[in-house]
């Protein structure tokens, strides 16, 4: 099973993400921001076996854009899902051109989360996320 | 020297010391004595004039070109009927063939017998005061004409605050003829009550005070009144007006209706208002959002677990778990609810920021796709109240250019805004066609409703609407009415107490400043 990164400042939101995605099967690691990611993978873990990271975008030290980029320049084949309680569609077009895999608004639906999750997989099975 | 001589002597000093031309004329009008100012002013050496007649050396025609005849000349008048014959609005012709316009005294002079026996004439150049003249007319006509076409009102006061002079746009603002205007008392007429109701006393009046004290007064907002017994904010400016010597002869008044003004810095405020609003709201909605999910996954979480843990239970079957089992199933559902219903109103929250804040972003769609996912958002609540949708000549509405996502909204805040008023068993009609005449598509939102008393109809569309449904923010049709406005579309609503409501929505075929190619 795939092992997901979820970033949120929020630590409730963080909870809830990895309760759902570990009851659907995937191991969780949580980070509060990037730095913090970053942090975790490098304590041991094999940065590789990185499956998706779904993250916010509106955090208190990156912002949209910014965490996208963070993410793809720190691991660029891993696939992104970003949750945002800033829904906004141009927004979202000019991510998706990013590369981002899903963009999904909060709160999000557990099962909808899971679902971004599993294609975000099935993605990256398929090799898309090979540069 | 005799006394004689001595008189001769200073007489003759003082004609050629004299500014002004004099000369004598005997009884055939030739020229006696000439002093050197009037040869001067005529161009001619003294020698050219002695003992030649005057008029027709320098008095022959006039002003406006026709002859003069000696016969007509008051100057020769002087020793003819022995009377003073003066003349200013004459010319004198010059050697050289100009003329210049002069005023002159002709005097007859008489011998010791009483008789007759010549003129003395003195005259001067009069063009520098004609100049004169004419720019003060030139200044008086400009005068006037500022006066006339100022957009400002612009009146004189005397001592007694009676108007001495009054411009058209005075009148106008005052809506009084001028005439009704001139002679009266500015303050009783138009000046008499104070904003607060209460009567304005003459003896505070700033714009009387500035004869009284010589000092500008300025009024940055106070009412005037009009004939009709309307008023409008007006600022003013009184001016002391002084006479040559000083003194305080009144007032000169400009103002300006400012009510326009004051509208529109209300206007922008209310909009400033609105926008710090928005935005405080739309960060509210942000954060709610995010608490939001760990409720709603939590709720879900919760009750996956507890589906999960009551089957294992030692006493499973027995009454007391079977109810705590469904206690438990109805309180999450209830938080669940609950989340979402709070969820659903930061969207509209949102919808409205969105409405005042974001670009719209124009693509061609499909009003009954449109429409389509409205009535599926809506349907577990519309059939929760026991509400039929009912859709009606949508599919073959053509393709128009719109902001989908606002349209949508609209639509679904005037579909949700409807459920609630409409009794169990009544329905939602959403219906379409195109007017090609006005190439615009038309679609109705009829209810089967409450209807809407006149109150609350003329209160729709702004952020006042009064909401009736219970936790309702009441900004549904003003969200309405900004993607209307943001596409140049158009709503009327139709509604009776006890039969329904009508909103007709009219929307651009095409993005508002682009035609068919």
């Amino acid at each position: 099973m795939g092992r997901v990164m979820v970033v949120d400042d929020e630590a409730d939101v963080r909870k809830v993400a990895r309760m759902s995605l570990e009851k659907a099967g995937y191991h969780v690691i949580e980070a509060e921001d990037g730095e913090q990611a970053i942090q975790q993978i490098k304590e041991g873990d094999n940065p590789l076996m990185l499956d998706a990271i779904v993250t916010d975008i509106n955090m208190p030290k990156v912002n949209g854009l910014e965490a996208i980029q963070f993410f793809q320049s720190q691991w660029p084949r891993v696939p992104l899902i970003v949750m945002t309680g800033y829904p906004n569609l141009e927004n979202a077009t000019e991510l998706m051109k990013h590369g981002l895999v899903d963009y999904l608004t909060k709160p999000v639906d557990r099962e909808k989360l899971v679902a971004a999750v599993e294609k975000a997989m099935s993605q990256r099975e398929l090799g898309s996320f090979t540069n | 020297m005799t006394v004689l001589n001595t008189q001769e002597l200073s007489n003759e000093l003082i004609l050629n010391a004299a500014g002004e031309g004099i000369f004598g004329l005997d009884l055939e009008g030739r020229h006696t004595f000439v002093n050197p100012a009037a040869a001067r002013m005529l161009g001619f050496e003294l020698k050219e004039l002695l003992g030649l007649p005057s008029h027709p050396l320098w008095h022959h025609t006039k002003h406006n070109g026709e002859h003069y005849s000696p016969e007509e000349c008051p100057i020769y008048g002087a020793y003819k009927d022995g009377r003073i014959h003066h003349g200013d609005d004459e010319v004198f012709w010059r050697k050289d063939g100009t003329s210049f316009p002069t005023e002159y005294t002709s005097t007859p002079i008489f011998d010791d017998d009483e008789r007759l026996m010549g003129a003395v004439v003195t005259f001067r150049d009069i063009s520098a005061r004609r100049e004169a003249e004419e720019t003060i007319s030139d200044l008086r006509r400009q005068n006037e004409y500022v006066l006339q076409s100022a957009g400002e009102g612009i009146f004189g006061l005397d001592l007694e605050g009676c108007h001495t002079f009054v411009n058209p746009a005075a009148a106008k603002m005052l809506n009084y003829e001028i005439h009704e205007l001139l002679g009266q008392p500015s303050h009783t007429l138009w000046h008499h009550t104070k904003d607060n109701g209460t009567p304005f006393p003459q003896e505070e009046c700033p714009i009387y005070g500035a004869y009284k004290d010589g000092l500008v007064h300025v009024g940055e907002d106070e009412l005037f009144w009009r004939k009709d017994g309307s008023s409008f904010s007006a600022q003013y400016c009184s001016t002391p007006m002084r006479n040559a010597q000083g003194h305080l002869i009144g007032a000169v008044v400009t103002f300006q209706d400012i009510s326009e003004r004051k509208r529109l810095a209300a206007e922008l405020l209310e909009a400033a208002k609105m926008a710090e609003v928005t935005r405080v709201l739309g960060n509210v909605g942000h954060d709610i959002k995010n608490m939001l999910m760990p409720v709603l996954t939590g709720t879900s979480l919760l009750d996956d677990e507890l589906k999960d843990i009551f089957p294992l239970l030692a006493q499973a079957d027995s009454e007391v778990a079977r109810k705590s089992e469904a206690t438990c199933t109805e309180l999450t559902q209830m938080i669940e609810h609950n989340a979402r219903r709070i969820h659903g109103q930061v969207r509209e929250i949102a919808d409205a920021v969105k409405g005042v804040t974001s670009k719209p972003y124009f693509v061609s769609c499909q009003i009954s796709k449109i429409v389509e996912g409205v009535v599926k958002s809506l349907h577990v609540l519309a059939k929760e109240k026991g509400v039929a949708f009912y859709r009606k000549d949508l599919d073959t509405l053509p393709l128009i250019q719109a902001d989908e996502k606002r349209v949508f909204t609209a639509l679904y805040n005037l579909v949700s805004n409807a459920i609630p008023e409409v009794p169990h068993g009544g329905s939602i009609t959403i219906s379409g066609r195109t007017n090609t005449e006005l190439q615009m598509l038309e679609l109705v939102v009829t209810d089967t409703g409450k209807g809407m008393p006149p109150e609350v109809r003329e209160r729709l569309f702004t952020t006042n609407a009064i909401s009736t449904k219970a936790g309702g923010t009441g900004l549904g049709t003003k969200i309405v009415k900004d993607v209307l406005d943001v596409h140049q579309g158009s709503i009327r609503v139709e509604s009776e107490v006890g039969v329904g409501t009508s909103f007709n929505i009219s929307l651009p075929l095409n993005r508002p400043g682009q035609h068919d190619p």
